[in-house]
């Protein structure tokens, strides 16, 4: 399997959030390849939807923190640690869903979908069974989107992530 | 393991091992045929068919015995009925002898012939029940005007089908 390997991690702190569109921040964080250390950061939304992006500590400041790479040749083992980090959540918060963009690295065409992207389906597809998540995809926005099943009212989170989407983030 | 998904497996063996004794069968012909003459080839047949037809109709027999068309699909079972349907869609494209003109067929091997073709059509019943169960799942997706959700099918073909799941 491609992404194994994870590297251990730890739930640094949870924050409340007014003002923004989620609820509450959780700042997990690692040490990868070098010993270059990064952050993964979920953004809890009302009826338990996560956000998960990930970037290395050091461009916390930065505005292109998620767009900057770091040819470490360690970005497997690296999602493979966001995998772990989703799999937490799952196992505390039954029925948590899951939402991931993915950012243009600087030299990629931001019309067509990036490869982040397409790494991240590829790697939810192989994760996470369709009977377990509704799987969805929005490739001109490089986002993916997986719904959990055992959510009490799966239509609910569809209708309040849209709503959120379109709202905040110009969808 | 339930008793459903306990025919369906026991089907799911046998559906390959029929499409091995029928790809067995034709390797046989095609190889026999540059060796004997037509004649020969023809009493061989002749002689062979009472065992052939014996052993293909107690296959159909067994094979109709443990068909199941009800489909119950959860997350234990998920991936094991994909892998089923995969395989009983190549196994079905196996031993297809649509292609085989019915009137060329030797007289004494068309019964034969008729058992293939009833059991590809038993194969076909439940590969048409799994298809079913599989588009019921797809079915449930919630939908809104932003989100559109991605088929079981595509799901399936973009991973290393041989993986677990988490």
């Amino acid at each position: 399997m491609l992404f194994r390997n994870p590297y251990p991690f730890k739930l640094q702190f949870s924050k409340e959030v007014t003002g923004e569109p989620y609820i509450r921040y959780h700042q997990f964080a690692f040490r990868g390849k070098d010993k270059l250390r990064y952050i993964i950061w979920v953004e809890e939304f009302p009826n338990l939807v996560y956000g998960i992006s990930f970037f290395v500590t050091k461009l916390l400041q930065s505005n292109k923190r998620y767009e900057m790479l770091t040819n470490k040749q360690d970005a497997f083992r690296i999602f493979a640690t966001c995998l772990e980090v989703i799999d937490q959540i799952r196992r505390e918060h039954t029925g948590a869903s899951f939402l991931f963009t993915a950012a243009h690295s600087v030299e990629e065409d931001k019309d067509k979908p990036n490869k982040r992207f397409r790494i991240y389906r590829r790697m939810m597809a192989d994760a996470y069974s369709p009977m377990e998540f509704f799987h969805y995809e929005l490739e001109a926005k490089n986002t993916y989107m997986m719904i959990s099943r055992q959510h009490e009212n799966p239509q609910l989170v569809a209708d309040s992530i849209t709503e959120m989407l379109n709202t905040n983030y110009q969808f | 393991m339930n008793a459903s998904s306990l025919h369906a497996s026991n089907f799911s063996q046998q559906s390959q091992s029929f499409a091995s004794l029928i790809v067995g069968l034709r390797s046989l012909t095609y190889g026999a045929k540059r060796f004997l003459s037509d004649g020969v080839w023809y009493a061989i047949t002749l002689v062979g068919v009472v065992p052939l037809y014996f052993l293909l109709s107690s296959a159909r027999k067994k094979m109709r015995k443990s068909l199941s068309v009800q489909v119950q699909i959860d997350q234990s079972n998920y991936r094991q009925t994909r892998l089923e349907y995969d395989a009983l869609v190549k196994t079905i494209d196996q031993i297809d002898i649509r292609h085989v003109n019915r009137q060329a067929i030797p007289w004494h091997l068309r019964g034969a012939a008729r058992i293939i073709q009833d059991v590809k059509n038993l194969m076909i019943q439940r590969r048409d029940a799994l298809s079913l169960a599989f588009s019921a799942l797809d079915q449930q997706a919630p939908k809104t005007s932003l989100l559109v959700p991605v088929d079981q099918d595509v799901l399936w073909n973009r991973r290393a089908q041989a993986n677990e799941y988490r």
